[in-house]
């Protein structure tokens, strides 16, 4: 409620969750409430993301939601890097003993995910494909076992594509086979940055001339991460997962260069060893 | 003295009442026993599916993850305090009513939310119900 008020509450365009726009568009005189201003439909994805979502609930500060300026990673990280603890300091989840960098954690951030994918767009809730419906004798009865749709793709999948069940199997694969090798890549790129990062930090590298690779190691783990901890091996929005781990690989190859240029330059004066 | 007259008729009266009271008194303790009614204000999913009806859905949550970590309450009923409670009241009317009188719909139907109070409700419902839902999705009932 807290996270979705706030969506609400800013410019971010949420074309798949229709309510927020008629809200917005509305007088306002109440504040966006999922439970009175969400249409059914959008119950069945709000309902789980009370819980699927990204949030901070750790010891530093009180239980929030970073969707103040939407849903997407950036979004999402912007959100971070403005909020501060209670002491003033800027948010992060852990320190990273090799480099020193204060990072973000990703929890599991599907609902932001399937914010960005083909199914939201078209109106498909979470509750669609994971409880899909089954006939029994008059009634309707959805599943309640809430599992991947790929071991009930009849129910799941073929209601509204009508494939074979060998296709939709396997055009799941590929989506899922792609981010997977991109994930790897992306790992090894966040591996290759730690290092050298780390090397530059032994070599007595300064905090200050630290901060910048630090900035983009924040980025690239982040990213990577927000793929890795999202349930779902890209499926949920496939080319924003693909885009999300492109960046990561690009930030971290831009600090392993920026390490590698400041451990190839001599020591500034002053420099602590 | 008017007293003595007056006094004998609130205890005829009472007499009378007496039975009447205590039939409803008891009748209703029962029915609230019999109903297993205590155990509606607990979170336990038993509760709901205590009504046979529930069997398939509660089958299949004991199968899967979420038994684990969310109940039946945590995605079906509001979180805070009075809307949760107010939500119960109006289901357990409901509820008593229909057993009671056997007049709801076969198969059983879910209805338009009018209390505004429930997160989500059930989500049994055919195209002609869907209908029927004050804040049902433009885009899905076209």
């Amino acid at each position: 409620m807290i996270g979705i008020r706030a969506l609400a509450e800013s410019a971010e365009p949420t074309p798949h969750l229709a309510s927020i726009t008629r809200w917005r568009a509305g007088r306002r005189e109440q504040p966006y409430d999922p439970n009175v201003d969400g249409s059914r439909q959008e119950m069945r994805s709000f309902v789980c993301g009370q819980c699927h979502v990204e949030y901070y609930c750790g010891p530093k500060t009180t239980l929030f939601f970073p969707w103040r300026k939407g849903l997407r990673v950036e979004q999402i990280e912007d959100d971070y890097d403005d909020t501060k603890f209670p002491d003033g300091h800027r948010f992060y989840d852990w320190t990273h003993a090799e480099t020193g960098a204060e990072v973000l954690k990703a929890q599991h951030p599907e609902f932001e995910m399937w914010s960005q994918g083909i199914h939201a767009r078209s109106g498909v809730a979470c509750a669609d494909c994971h409880m899909p419906y089954k006939r029994e004798g008059a009634a309707k009865v959805s599943d309640h076992w809430v599992r991947s749709p790929l071991t009930n793709v009849a129910r799941a999948c073929q209601t509204c594509h009508p494939y074979a069940e060998a296709e939709i199997a396997a055009r799941v694969e590929a989506i899922q086979n792609r981010t997977r090798a991109l994930m790897q890549r992306s790992a090894s790129a966040l591996t290759a940055m730690l290092d050298v990062i780390g090397e530059a930090r032994k070599a007595g590298a300064t905090d200050a001339a630290l901060a910048p690779l630090r900035a983009l190691q924040r980025k690239a783990q982040w990213r990577l991460d927000f793929v890795a901890a999202e349930n779902s091996m890209g499926f949920h929005a496939p080319a924003e997962a693909a885009r999300i781990l492109a960046d990561s690989i690009d930030y971290s190859r831009q600090a392993e260069t920026g390490a590698r240029l400041l451990a190839a330059a001599p020591a500034p004066a002053g420099a602590s060893r | 003295m008017s007293s003595l007259p007056h006094t004998k008729r609130s205890f005829r009266m009472a007499i009378l009442l007496a039975p009447v009271l205590g039939g409803v008194v008891g009748l209703g303790a029962f029915t609230f026993h019999y109903g297993e009614g205590l155990s509606y204000f607990s979170k336990d999913p038993r509760a709901c599916a205590n009504c046979h009806i529930m069997q398939s859905e509660y089958d299949s949550w004991t199968k899967g993850p979420h038994h684990g970590t969310a109940r039946c309450v945590d995605c079906h009923l509001p979180h805070d305090f009075l809307r949760k409670y107010l939500a119960k009241a109006d289901n357990g009317y409901r509820h008593s009513k229909g057993f009671t009188l056997l007049d709801f719909h076969e198969p059983i139907q879910s209805r338009p939310s009018r209390t505004k109070t429930a997160r989500i409700r059930s989500p049994a419902s055919t195209a002609t119900t869907r209908r029927r839902w004050r804040c049902a999705s433009p885009d899905r009932d076209s």
